[in-house]
C-alpha cells in the first residue's frame, strides 16, 4: 500500500477555490517536492495531509504511523527549553522523561547544538538554532512521513545547505518518506527525488518532473545543472508566470531529453503559456 | 521543580532590599507627618506597630485576621473559579467573546459598594455578603484576563501540537495553559489585592467581626492608633502574600519571558 494516496482532493476557503481536485501518490522511501507560486494551494495540500484541515472533497488515505512536520516558522513552545521542544513529539508518544531527554540530547548534538544551547529557552536562541531545534523535533520521533513547509526559507544559504545535507542523511538513515513544499527549485532539487509543479488559480498540478538521479545521488553540480534546465523549461516558467527566456539556447529548452522524465499534466491558466 | 521554586524564592527575597528601602522611606514620611499633625490626627508609625503587637499579644488580632482572610480568600477563589471557567467558555466561540466584552466593561465599572448594598439585601449580614461582594469585585478582572488570553491563543502552535499527535490533555498542558497563565497571573494578583480591600470594606459596613468591623469599632472610639494598627495588619498581609509568594512563583513560571527582555 502507498504511504500517501490522495484522490480527488480539492479545497475551498469560503467561496474561493484554492485547489482544484487533484490526485497524488507517495510511495514509501520516496521524496517529493511540490513547487509553485504563492497562493497555488501548496500549503493547503500539506495541511490536509497533516490532518490540520477538514477535508470536504476527495479522500486522503494515510498509510503512515508517525508523522513529523517542519513548519515555515519554527513554532517552538516559548516556555519550554530547546531540549524539551525537541522531545515534545516523544512526550506525546508516551516516551519516559529520561529516555526522551537522552534521545533529544543526542539528536540536538548531532545537529550542532551544545548542552548549554539545549538548556536555553527559544527566545535566547538565534534564528538558525531555532530552525535546528524545529528540525530535530520533527526527526526525534523517527517519522515514516516527514512534511516540510518551506522550512529553510528564512535562513542564510550556508546554514540552509548544512541543514539540507543533514536532513538528507537523516532521512536516508531512518528511511523516511518526505513531502515538502517550497518556492525554491534548488532546494527542491537538493532534497526531492521528484518534483510536482502546481500553478494557476485555483491551483492544480501542471508538471511532474523526475530527474534521472535520486536526490541522495546528486552532486551540487548536478543540482545546479538541473536548476538551469528547469528554469529554462517553458512549462515551468509559465507555471510561475515568468516570461519566456530569450537568452536560453534552443537546445536547452527540452530538459526532459537531458535530465528529466517530464510530464505535462494540465494546461496552465489561460494567461500563461502552455508547456 | 519544588527545589527550583524554593531557590527562586530565596533569590527573590534577597533581591527585596530595594523594595524594603522604598517602604522605609514611606514610614519615614509617615513619621514626619505624624510629628507635624500630632498623635490625635496621625499617630507615629512606632505607636501603630506597638499597638499591632499588643493586639497580637492580647489574642485579638488572629481571630479577626482569620475571619477577614477566610472571606477574602473564599470570594477570591470563587471569582477565580467562575472567572476562569466563564472566560474559557466565552473565549472558545467568537460569538461568546462578542457578547462577553461589554459585560466585562459593565462589571468592571460597577462600584463594589453597589454590590454590597444588593448583597446585604439578598444575603443578610453573615459571611455571604462580604464573600459575594469580593467575588463580584474580583470576577471581572479574572474573567477579562482569561477571555483576552483565550482570544490571543497562538493557532499556529495549536496546529503544530495537533500535527505532532499531542493528545487533547497534553495540548492543554503544553500549549494552551502556559499562554493562559501569562495572562491570568497578573490579573489574579490584582484581583487578590482587590479581594482584601473589598472584604475589609464590606465588613466595615455590614459585619460584626473581622478586620473591617474592628476598624469600625476603632472609628467610633476615635482610636486612630488602633485603626492604623488594623490598616497595617491588612497591608502587611497583602505585602507578604504578594511579594513573599505570588511574585516569586510568577517569576519562576515566566522565566522564559525574562530571557526575551
Amino acid at each position: 500500500m502507498s504511504l500517501l494516496r490522495i484522490r480527488g482532493f480539492g479545497h475551498r476557503y469560503g467561496a474561493r477555490r484554492a485547489l482544484a481536485p487533484m490526485d497524488l501518490t507517495l510511495e514509501r522511501g520516496e521524496s517529493l517536492a511540490v513547487l509553485g507560486p504563492s497562493g497555488c494551494g501548496k500549503s493547503t495540500l500539506l495541511q490536509a495531509t497533516a490532518g490540520l484541515l477538514e477535508i470536504g472533497e476527495g479522500t486522503i488515505e494515510r498509510g503512515w504511523q508517525n508523522l513529523g512536520m517542519v513548519f515555515q516558522e519554527p513554532r517552538l513552545l516559548a516556555w519550554r527549553s530547546a531540549l524539551d521542544n525537541i522531545a515534545l513529539g516523544l512526550k506525546a508518544r508516551g516516551v519516559r522523561r529520561r529516555e526522551r531527554r537522552a534521545a533529544a540530547t543526542a539528536l540536538g548534538t548531532r545537529l550542532g547544538l551544545s548542552a548549554a544551547d539545549l538548556a536555553l529557552y527559544p527566545a535566547a536562541l538565534s534564528g538558525g538554532m531555532r530552525s535546528r531545534v524545529a528540525l530535530a523535533r520533527a526527526l526525534a520521533i523517527e517519522p515514516d512521513l516527514l512534511l516540510l513547509d518551506e522550512p529553510f526559507a528564512a535562513i542564510d544559504i550556508g546554514l540552509r545547505h548544512e541543514l539540507e545535507q543533514w536532513l538528507l542523511r537523516e532521512c536516508l538513515r531512518l528511511g523516511c518518506t518526505m513531502l515538502m513544499i517550497t518556492h525554491s527549485p534548488r532546494e527542491a532539487l537538493r532534497l526531492a527525488d521528484r518534483l510536482l509543479v502546481l500553478g494557476g488559480q485555483p491551483g492544480r498540478p501542471l508538471l511532474a518532473l523526475q530527474p534521472a538521479l535520486r536526490a541522495t545521488d546528486r552532486s551540487e553540480r548536478d543540482v545546479l545543472a538541473l536548476e538551469t534546465a528547469l528554469l529554462a523549461d517553458t512549462g515551468f516558467r509559465a507555471a510561475f508566470g515568468l516570461p519566456p527566456d530569450e537568452r536560453v539556447e534552443a537546445t536547452d529548452r527540452a530538459p526532459e531529453t537531458a535530465w528529466f522524465q517530464h510530464h505535462c499534466l494540465a494546461t496552465p491558466a489561460p494567461d500563461r503559456q502552455a508547456c | 521543580m519544588t527545589l527550583r521554586l524554593l531557590r527562586a524564592w530565596i533569590a527573590w527575597l534577597w533581591s527585596g532590599w530595594s523594595a524594603a528601602a522604598g517602604l522605609a522611606l514611606l514610614v519615614a514620611g509617615w513619621q514626619l507627618a505624624a510629628e507635624r499633625l500630632g498623635p490625635l490626627l496621625l499617630p507615629a508609625p512606632l505607636d501603630a506597630f506597638a499597638r499591632l503587637y499588643s493586639l497580637l499579644e492580647a489574642g485579638v488580632l488572629w481571630p479577626e485576621f482569620l475571619v477577614t482572610a477566610r472571606r477574602a480568600l473564599a470570594g477570591f477563589a470563587l471569582a477565580l473559579g467562575i472567572g476562569c471557567a466563564a472566560g474559557v467558555l466565552a473565549g472558545i466561540s467568537r460569538a461568546g467573546a462578542l457578547l462577553a466584552r461589554p459585560l466585562v466593561t459593565v462589571l468592571l465599572g460597577m462600584p463594589p459598594i453597589a454590590w454590597l448594598v444588593l448583597a446585604l439585601l439578598w444575603l443578610g449580614s453573615g459571611d455571604g455578603t462580604p464573600v459575594f461582594t469580593v467575588c463580584a469585585a474580583a470576577l471581572p478582572v479574572v474573567f477579562g484576563a482569561t477571555l483576552q488570553g483565550m482570544l490571543t491563543r497562538d493557532t499556529a502552535l495549536s496546529a503544530m501540537a495537533r500535527a505532532f499527535g499531542l493528545s487533547w490533555r497534553l495540548r492543554v498542558i503544553e500549549v494552551e495553559l502556559p499562554h493562559l497563565l501569562a495572562w491570568l497571573f497578573p490579573a489574579a494578583t490584582t484581583a487578590l489585592g482587590t479581594s482584601w480591600k473589598v472584604a475589609v470594606m464590606a465588613e466595615l459596613l455590614t459585619s460584626s467581626d473581622g478586620i473591617g468591623a474592628a476598624l469600625a469599632d476603632a472609628r467610633t472610639q476615635l482610636d486612630m492608633t488602633t485603626a492604623l494598627a488594623w490598616v497595617l495588619c491588612v497591608l502587611l498581609a497583602l505585602l507578604l502574600v504578594e511579594y513573599g509568594l505570588l511574585e516569586p512563583v510568577k517569576r519562576e513560571l515566566e522565566r522564559w519571558r525574562e530571557v526575551a527582555r
